[in-house]
């Protein structure tokens, strides 16, 4: 849910990664840190919860324009996949405005990308948001790997996998070089920002 | 002082997480002073340009105010505009305080302050300090249908002596009661039960003339509802045998569990069995949802927190429950406590989802009855672990 703020007239939007353990969603959020750092504001925020971390900064996105004469500011932030971490999720997820779920091409993570998707389908119906509705993008991450000899699924089989039913716009990438990492992330902000337009 | 309000509500409607965005985008500043029902402190977040510079609760002061204050899941909060005039003593980012906090809280490091029918038993681990703020108990909304007599007493009043007689069975109207062990090395002092909660305890239905267990004084001014014991008496004969004598093992386990605290902070070695010749039945920490009543030997009920070796909670015997109970949060096994049993022991298995039922038919007073022994066992056993 946005926050207009009438003192600054800037909108305050909610981004999220959510996805498997590991799957690079603190690597993606790092990257644009990293590379724009002008438009960051304030200090990444890390708190290391067990198995994972949470990421979180503020990001004004140069480029896409207003909404009803209003700046718009955008929070990022990424969300621990650990059950325990509730109130964090609830924190997180109860106001998104739009979502990159972030899959792991490595063949044996299949599995768990796909519990990782239907969590956050219930997760989003638990506060009252459907996955169906809600901006979201599919990035299938690591690709890079299969040039160190790893094997990855194939990109049609991760559609068919995760992006069947939902049919959203999806990217490869490799987190760690930062390949997609801007693509994913400015898809995500202009379908976000359409859909607020849609709605105010 | 002016008693302007800018912004109140109720945390259990919006959490503290939410209240602090929202004056953060707000950029407010001034002051957040945050009760609860449940605690005796008041909490105070100083705000400055939606930032908290400083906070403090009770003796807790600066982000450890903070952090404790995320896990009252319930209490009135009021934010007043106004300028500040405070050095930061809070460095860190707004979302990152959040964050943190819940983690924390997600963690078990933060205890949880709240309903105790709606708490889980594992957020009451990491109970920290020995502050009074965290053991008090507070009742339910007061089912006026059962009072059949009100009487008041005044500061310092000993409503209920140790050792006499007495049937008298009272629900808290008004202001604060302590309960208190009087033991060979004089007075121990164990909770506070506030709004709702209950003096007395089922077996004064059972019986007449029972002995009290404890002492009961007033805290400042306290109104007090006689409730109908015969109406009580009625619904609790119409029971089944086994829902009986789970009602007695959960009074004998609270008796249980106050004397083995006051042992604890006599610093006594009450376990009369040599460890070694106890095996175990229910491990702490199983997910287990099996419920038996004992019929033969005799169990020993053990909590282990996390820094310190096993503490000593209760002996039980014939006729009591042991295992997990469905509707009531004691704080004890599966998930909290575990249970060793002599050479002797045996058992019958109970079909908890029959006793779920037969709950679940009560009456809400008598359901609260049973919420109120629950939560004094469970708060008695935090104040023991916390030795």
């Amino acid at each position: 849910m946005a926050v207009f703020n009438i003192k600054s007239r800037e909108i305050e939007c909610k981004i999220v990664y959510y996805g498997p353990g590991r799957c690079g969603k603190t690597t993606n959020l790092e990257y644009v840190y990293k590379v724009f750092r002008k438009q960051a504001q304030g200090d990444m925020v890390s708190i290391s919860t067990e198995g994972d971390r949470t990421l979180f900064f503020d990001f004004l996105p140069i480029g896409l324009g207003k909404i009803k004469g209003y700046d718009v500011r955008v929070q990022l932030f990424t969300v621990p996949g650990q059950v325990q971490y509730r109130s964090t999720r609830k924190l997180v997820l109860q106001g998104a405005d739009g979502l990159i779920f972030v899959a792991d091409s490595l063949e044996d993570r299949r599995e768990k990308n796909m519990l990782s998707l239907k969590d956050l389908q219930q997760n989003l119906k638990d506060y009252g948001q459907n996955i169906f509705k809600i901006p979201l993008v599919l990035q299938y991450n690591k690709r890079d790997l299969e040039a160190q000899g790893f094997s990855l699924m194939s990109i049609e089989q991760m559609e068919k996998d995760l992006n069947r039913q939902l049919k959203v716009p999806w990217f490869a990438a490799s987190a760690a070089t930062g390949v997609g990492v801007p693509e994913t992330l400015k898809k995500c902000l202009t379908l976000t920002l359409k859909s607020l337009q849609d709605q105010f | 002082m002016d008693n302007r309000i800018d912004l109140g509500g109720n945390l259990s409607y919006i959490s503290l997480g939410d209240l602090l965005q929202f004056l953060g985008s707000n950029g407010s500043t001034g002051e957040l002073r945050i009760r609860s029902p449940y605690s005796a402190e008041t909490g105070l977040l100083c705000l400055s340009k939606g930032n908290v510079v400083d906070a403090n609760l009770g003796k807790i002061k600066g982000i450890d105010a903070i952090y404790q204050l995320f896990g009252w899941l319930s209490g009135q909060f009021e934010f007043v505009s106004d300028s500040i005039e405070r050095v930061n003593v809070i460095k860190q980012s707004r979302m990152e305080i959040i964050l943190n906090a819940l983690r924390l809280l997600d963690d078990g490091a933060i205890p949880k302050l709240g309903p105790t029918t709606s708490t889980p038993a594992k957020s009451k681990t990491a109970a920290q300090g020995g502050d009074s703020a965290f053991t008090d108990i507070i009742g339910p909304p007061i089912e006026y249908m059962y009072v059949v007599d009100e009487e008041e007493y005044s500061d310092g009043d000993i409503i209920v002596q140790q050792g006499s007689h007495g049937s008298w069975f009272w629900v808290i109207l008004e202001g604060m009661v302590e309960i208190i062990k009087e033991t060979s090395r004089g007075p121990v002092h164990l909770v506070r039960i506030k709004e709702g909660g209950f003096i007395g305890n089922t077996s004064t239905l059972l019986k007449e003339g029972i002995v009290r267990s404890a002492t009961v004084r007033a805290v400042g001014n306290v109104q007090l509802g006689v409730v109908d014991s015969q109406r009580l008496a009625g619904e609790y004969n119409k029971l089944s045998p086994e829902f009986k004598t789970l009602i007695v093992s959960i009074n004998k386990r609270l008796i249980e569990v106050t004397d083995k605290t006051v042992d604890i902070i006599h610093k006594v070695n009450n376990l009369k069995v040599d460890p070694k010749e106890l095996k175990p039945f229910i491990k702490q920490g199983n997910n287990d949802t099996q419920l038996f009543e004992i019929t033969k030997g005799a169990a020993f009920l053990f909590r282990k927190p996390k820094n310190t070796g096993p503490i000593y909670l209760a002996n039980l015997s014939q006729g009591d429950y042991i295992g997990h109970i469905p509707f009531l949060d004691l704080g004890h096994e599966p998930h909290m406590a575990s249970v060793l049993i002599t050479k002797e022991f045996a058992c019958t298995r109970r079909d908890a989802s029959v006793i779920q039922k037969e709950y679940e038919a009560l009456s809400t007073m008598f359901k609260n009855i049973l919420n109120n022994s629950a939560a004094c066992i469970s708060v008695t056993t935090n104040i023991a672990c916390k030795q």
